[in-house]
């Protein structure tokens, strides 16, 4: 048996949550952080998921929780990390395989903007394939953590997610684009 | 002294301290081997970028006003279920009361209604509250009690679910920890816990009975809340 820490004593909220009606300065702030992060957050789960339906329900149903909880927390982003993973990870374990290449075969007609010639309509097609397939075979570690430092996550934020020592974040950075590296150019090589 | 991976990666993302940036920018200005290294980190990092921009969707057309509708009607929703259960708790007490006519009009309307034999006393309310776990969850008894325990089962869900069919308990939570204070209770407790869940800690006062961490759980399904012997 171990002794409980003394600092666990302060906390922000009670089981019956304050109405966020009644807290308009909280409001704003829900607001505007959503503005900030909203789309950041949808897109590493699309990319991490290659899934944007997942990753839109998955990130909304996150700022949902927030407003719910009637205050922000400490780190707000990576509370929001933390609950969409959870999630993520949820969804995950009760997806079927059939689906998933569903959704994989569905997200490569994917095309926002038609490249002018059926040759690069092709070449496209090829790339994004070959990210995918480069995404779907890093480590989770070193996938999760290139996804989250290209929509800009700060090193503390990264660590947190991932459970981490925030001093190492950026070596383990360097190895995550070199491992993309290596399997993408790989995969270019195989027949 | 030349610059380390770490050092590299983090000036890239201005993650040095000021000091420590001013440093690194003095020695790269005479060093052309770290300058290097610093150029050809940031043009690999940016070729990875714009390869995963090939990957990407439209992003949805979601704004904060539906995310605070939703977020609102919920809570909506939840102050109808707390007044449902406020109800049926009060219907229960009322209904269990010693001398209470209720159980012998219950039986007869039932009788009346069904031909059967007898009606069940509804279950009082139950008092609870759900959170998310995050990478480590404390879940904190305030006290010992001089009677009742804690069961614990692992689940399949992404919440830990902490109840007490008898209701006495006050819950606080916050992102990393769950506070359910038991001063004078007597109650038992459910405790469910995801099997995803990262880290999950159990305490009673200053006691720590329970831990899960990743797959592998330390202590038992059934804690006592009552003090331990001397």
């Amino acid at each position: 048996m171990s002794q409980i820490p003394p600092a666990l004593g302060s906390y922000q909220r009670e089981g019956t949550r304050a109405l966020p009606e009644s807290t308009p300065s909280f409001h704003d702030r829900f607001v505007s952080l959503f503005d900030a992060h909203f789309h950041r957050l949808y897109r590493y789960l699309d990319r991490l998921s290659g899934e944007p339906e997942l990753a839109a329900d998955l990130a909304q149903e996150a700022f949902v929780r927030l407003y719910r909880r009637g205050s922000l927390p400490d780190a707000p982003e990576a509370w929001l990390l933390s609950v969409a993973m959870n999630r993520f990870r949820n969804a995950q374990s009760t997806r079927s395989r059939r689906r998933r290449l569903l959704t994989v075969a569905r997200s490569e007609g994917v095309l926002s903007d038609p490249p002018p010639s059926p040759e690069q309509a092709l070449a496209a097609k090829d790339v994004r394939r070959q990210v995918r397939a480069t995404l779907d075979r890093m480590p989770e570690r070193e996938r999760r953590m290139l996804l989250l430092r290209a929509e800009g996550y700060r090193y503390r934020d990264i660590a947190a997610a991932l459970d981490l020592n925030e001093a190492s974040v950026g070596v383990l950075l360097a190895r995550a684009i070199r491992a993309f590296r290596t399997i993408y150019e790989d995969a270019g090589d195989a027949p | 002294m030349h610059l380390d991976e770490e050092q590299v990666e983090r000036l890239l993302h201005r993650e040095l301290g000021r000091s420590a940036e001013a440093s690194a920018r003095e020695h790269l200005a005479v060093c052309p081997g770290c300058r290097g290294r610093v150029v050809q980190a940031e043009q690999e990092e940016e070729a990875v970028y714009a390869l995963l921009r090939h990957v990407d969707h439209p992003a949805p057309g979601i704004d904060a006003r539906a995310v605070v509708a939703r977020g609102t009607h919920a809570v909506g929703s939840m102050r109808w279920a707390a007044g449902i259960v406020l109800a049926l708790g009060v219907a229960a007490a009322a209904f269990a009361a010693p001398g209470s006519p209720l159980p012998a009009w219950a039986k007869a309307v039932a009788g009346w209604i069904g031909g059967g034999p007898g009606v069940r006393a509804p279950e009082r309310g139950a008092a609870g509250i759900a959170v998310v776990p995050g990478r480590n969850l404390v879940i904190h008894f305030t006290s010992f009690q001089a009677a009742g325990q804690a069961k614990v089962t692992l689940t399949d869900d992404a919440e830990v679910l902490v109840r007490a069919p008898s209701g006495a308990a006050t819950f606080t939570s916050d992102v990393d920890r769950l506070v359910i204070d038991n001063r004078g209770s007597s109650a038992s407790f459910e405790i469910q816990i995801p099997r995803t869940a990262t880290r999950v800690e159990i305490w009673v006062n200053r006691v720590r009975l329970f831990l899960k961490d990743g797959p592998r759980v330390t202590g038992p399904s059934v804690l006592p809340l009552t003090p331990p012997a001397p």
